[in-house]
């Protein structure tokens, strides 16, 4: 009995996990596989397109770009996060709350191309050229509402009265937010910022509007993938998808930490 | 020492004006939402009042930060820090103060102590339970030695056993260190085991600061007396006034009280509290010797272990409640004819309250 009625349900899952699943692992597989074209029988295995995709020399120059980006993303939007998530919690309850949490978290509603327009259009009019500077500025904006979120979920049990504690026994609000308020919050700061490095290591749109004629990982591969299908470009998104997979699950595992503790 | 404010805050509070003296064991005791607690935070620093000032040891401290004031608090739920163990907890107002190390590892040995947590030092504030992470907050709220300390009702999370046990200890800690505690509750029996004075509060106002024989002997209002320990009610119009003594006319007889410290006059109407303890209970009708008297049937009997709750119906609207030690009770049952008694000085008049 519970076999049968497991079985429709059982095969659902399956489709829905292969419908998730099976580009990813075609792309993972043709990376390491000897035949140019994406075909089968599987006739060997090699790493040759890996260190074909390095030898490209726009390749490094592309992959400097993005980790440059995630890092900028992952310091300046998690700092403005929670900064801005410990102003909203702080607040308890309200107008201004609520206001204040959905002005940060429309970003993520917003449709990237309209904000990718918008900031190519927003720096033309203050006369800055396309660039890696403008392309920060929009990774930031993208990357900002997620922060936001996690940090708020970390942050709904943050004990205010702690802070209470720390000034009446002789804390300036400096001292209170170096020994107290940092600290605690810090494994929060960490998680999310892996989130936004992240989130900006695979942002295409808005970087295609503004970054100009420089390039990241994710608009290197467009414009191979113009050119035909190139099996290193297999190796480049194998790469990404580690190094994505890696920072999320660091990202959950700091935050996971803390919350056990 | 004086602390003394005088203030009228918005709605929150209203012209208080209160005084505790060097040394002293102060409750707050009022129902939640009688500004109790902001009153406690105005003390600390958190709060400003809108008019008046804050004097500790002769000085205006309205104006001063938390940090900077003479006082400390210990919070309703400890606020430990979690990232803390329990000696950085304890210690932390010391580094702040720049001792030195040894000196402040000198200081948590002997708060751990003072508390009766030795060896639990290096514990995380997590693996501590609540009746010892609010002695840890205790000990890190001594810990510099703050010559006022506040408490904002540190014992309300904490099981029945254990409050009574923490309210004889946290007296017995206060009268050691010989510093001056200010205790907010709303638990009246915790207020009236503790204390040395009480400050009972509603509606933003102090209604009747005393010791606590005074408040619940001696209470100046309907809203005391009832709010404080369980008491009967009779009102009636005031018949005479000679001396020290008052007579109420009820409508189940006249009767006789000491004169409260309340003004009142000839022909207003007012309240006399009784409280079931003062309360004697004799089978039958007959008339007794003692004081005022009143007969009745028995309504309704309540075992409560330690005592027996009896309800006398006196007039079809009013039942006055006697408690009885459980074998003064054997033999009585409802319907019973009795007649109630008690001593004069038992009983007490007040005004009549808007209600």
């Amino acid at each position: 009995m519970v076999r049968r009625t497991g079985l429709l349900p059982a095969v659902f899952v399956g489709i829905v996990v292969v419908y998730l699943y099976a580009p990813i692992a075609v792309i993972v597989l043709f990376s390491v596989t000897t035949s140019p074209r994406l075909s089968m029988p599987i006739e060997g295995l090699t790493l040759d397109w890996y260190a074909n995709a390095f030898s490209n020399p726009l390749m490094s120059t592309a992959l400097q770009n993005s980790l440059a980006l995630a890092l900028v993303s992952a310091i300046v939007s998690g700092a403005f996060g929670a900064t801005l998530s410990f102003g909203i919690v702080a607040l308890k309850g309200g107008r201004m709350r609520a206001a204040l949490l959905s002005a940060s978290l429309l970003p993520a509603i917003v449709p990237l191309l309209v904000i990718g327009i918008s900031l190519a259009v927003f720096f033309r009019a203050l006369g800055l050229p396309q660039g890696l500077f403008n392309s920060a500025v929009g990774h930031i904006i993208v990357s900002l509402p997620f922060v936001v979120l996690t940090m708020n979920a970390r942050l709904e049990t943050f004990d205010f009265s702690t802070l209470e504690a720390a000034r009446d026994l002789g804390a300036t609000p400096y001292q209170a937010f170096r020994d107290i308020t940092f600290p605690m919050i810090r494994p929060s700061i960490i998680g999310a910022a892996l989130l936004a490095a992240a989130l900006s290591l695979d942002e295409f749109v808005v970087t295609w509007f503004n970054i100009g004629n420089q390039q990241t990982v994710p608009v290197l591969v467009w414009g191979l993938m113009r050119r035909g299908v190139d099996p290193s470009i297999n190796a480049i998104a194998t790469l990404l998808l580690v190094l994505l997979v890696g920072l999320v699950v660091a990202s959950n595992l700091v935050n996971r930490k803390k919350s056990s503790a | 020492m004086g602390v003394s404010k005088l203030f009228g805050d918005t709605r929150a509070l209203e012209h208080i004006d209160f005084r505790v003296e060097d040394g002293e064991f102060v409750s707050l005791l009022g129902a939640s939402g009688c500004g109790k607690s902001t009153l406690l935070r105005i003390l600390a620093g958190f709060e400003r009042p809108t008019t008046g000032t804050v004097q500790i040891y002769q000085q205006d401290v309205t104006q001063w930060p938390p940090e900077k004031r003479p006082t400390n608090l210990v919070f309703q739920r400890g606020a430990l820090f979690p990232h803390m163990t329990v000696r950085e907890n304890i210690g932390y107002s010391l580094k702040l103060r720049r001792w030195t190390p040894s000196r402040i590892d000198a200081r948590i040995e002997e708060m751990l102590a003072l508390v009766r947590l030795d060896g639990l030092g290096d514990r995380a504030p997590s693996q501590l339970s609540g009746g010892q992470a609010q002695r840890v907050a205790l000990a890190r709220a001594l810990a510099s030695e703050p010559r006022v300390l506040l408490l904002d009702e540190p014992l309300s999370a904490l099981d029945l056993k254990l409050r009574q046990q923490m309210q004889l200890e946290l007296r017995a800690i206060q009268k050691r260190l010989g510093a001056t505690f200010v205790f907010v509750t709303h638990d009246q029996t915790e207020a009236l085991v503790m204390s040395d004075r009480i400050a009972i509060m509603n509606n933003g106002r102090i209604v009747q600061y005393g010791t606590p024989r005074d408040i619940y002997r001696r209470p100046n209002s309907v809203f005391v007396s009832d709010f404080v320990g369980a008491t009967n009610l009779l009102s009636g119009v005031v018949g005479s006034i000679d001396g020290e003594r008052i007579v109420l006319q009820t409508a189940s007889g006249a009767f006789a009280a000491p004169k409260g410290t309340e003004q009142l006059r000839k022909g207003e109407r007012a309240v006399l509290s009784l409280r079931p303890e003062a309360v004697r209970l004799h089978p039958g009708t007959g008339r007794t010797a003692e004081g005022s008297s009143v007969s009745g049937n028995i309504a309704e009997i309540i075992f409560q272990g330690n005592c027996v709750r009896i309800g006398t119906q006196i007039l079809p609207d009013a039942t006055i409640w006697a408690e009885l030690r459980d074998d003064e009770a054997d033999g009585l049952t409802p319907g019973d004819p009795v007649t109630l008694s008690w001593a004069e000085s038992a009983a007490a008049v007040m005004k009549e309250e808007p209600q």
